[in-house]
């Protein structure tokens, strides 16, 4: 039994309502195929032995796209599964988007912000139409004054991505 | 490099497939899929082509070989090529279709004698 049989395994044993539809591969070194769905979310996941699991969620993909994102091992795996298919999270990049699109999509005035951060509206104009070079310090006091938490993530490849710490942990 | 929004470039990728005379054979039509998909994506996707088919890269790629299963319903003029949301089906009269898991057909594209995979 491989990582995927077992996975689809804890699936049926976790989720009684969950349908799965197993698409194995004919070959050691190929990939195998999971369809998964539960009401009217859905799931696929790819397999191979050599790059673990992929995972699609919720988002019929273009033709020829791989999966969304990659989980080496089946407990990560099925920890991305769960909200996908009870929650109905979806996979894929976003969109990148500006920082007065983000605080317009919260439904924030800059007034709002400034009050929350104790500063003038045009100090926070000002850091949104400077857009990338801005202080560090001072983009994260922002975002957490729109009631965001932010962090930084770096990405090296497809499964080497690090959350950047800023500060020394007290 | 700009790169084509990927439905554009999907768009693209039908109109070359469908515009070049059919294959005569599986393997030919095969390689016509996969020679015409990385032209569209070297094209106007504005992402080097990586060997090792990353995922969540952005780029389309071809159903890789290993991906071929054997059965289908007993036809044993059609292949089918499994990949992330997709069936490529190319029958040995080098007929090709593209249907998405919920059967509907994105792409389809007679053999060298006119047949239809539907018809093998």
């Amino acid at each position: 039994v491989n990582s995927i049989q077992q996975l689809d395994h804890w699936l049926q044993q976790y989720l009684p309502d969950v349908r799965t539809e197993m698409d194995p591969s004919a070959t050691k070194s190929g990939s195998w195929h999971l369809n998964i769905r539960l009401g009217r979310r859905y799931a696929t996941v790819e397999w191979r032995h050599d790059t673990g699991f992929g995972i699609t969620g919720n988002r019929k993909g273009v033709y020829g796209e791989h999966s969304d994102e990659s989980s080496m091992d089946l407990s990560s795996a099925i920890g991305r599964l769960l909200p996908i298919l009870l929650i109905g999270a979806r996979t894929g990049r976003r969109k990148p988007v500006r920082l007065a699109e983000l605080r317009r999509l919260k439904k924030l005035s800059q007034s709002d912000v400034a009050g929350k951060l104790r500063k003038k509206q045009s100090a926070v104009s000002k850091v949104e139409a400077r857009g990338g070079d801005v202080k560090v310090s001072t983009l994260m006091s922002q975002l957490r004054a729109m009631g965001g938490k932010p962090s930084i993530r770096v990405s090296f490849g497809d499964q080497d991505e690090y959350e950047l710490q800023l500060h020394r942990e007290r | 490099m700009n790169s084509t929004p990927l439905r554009h470039r999907v768009a693209e990728f039908h109109r070359r497939l469908a515009s070049i005379p059919a294959a005569a054979t599986a393997a030919e039509a095969y390689q016509q899929l996969c020679d015409m998909l990385n032209a569209v994506e070297d094209d106007l996707s504005g992402l080097v082509y990586d060997s090792a088919l990353p995922r969540g890269s952005g780029r389309m790629y071809p159903p890789q070989p290993d991906s071929e299963r054997p059965d289908l319903l007993g036809r044993a003029a059609v292949r089918r090529y499994r990949s992330q949301g997709h069936n490529t089906l190319i029958g040995d009269n080098g007929a090709i279709e593209i249907q998405r898991l919920d059967d509907h057909v994105e792409f389809t594209k007679p053999g060298c004698d006119g047949r239809s995979i539907g018809e093998l």
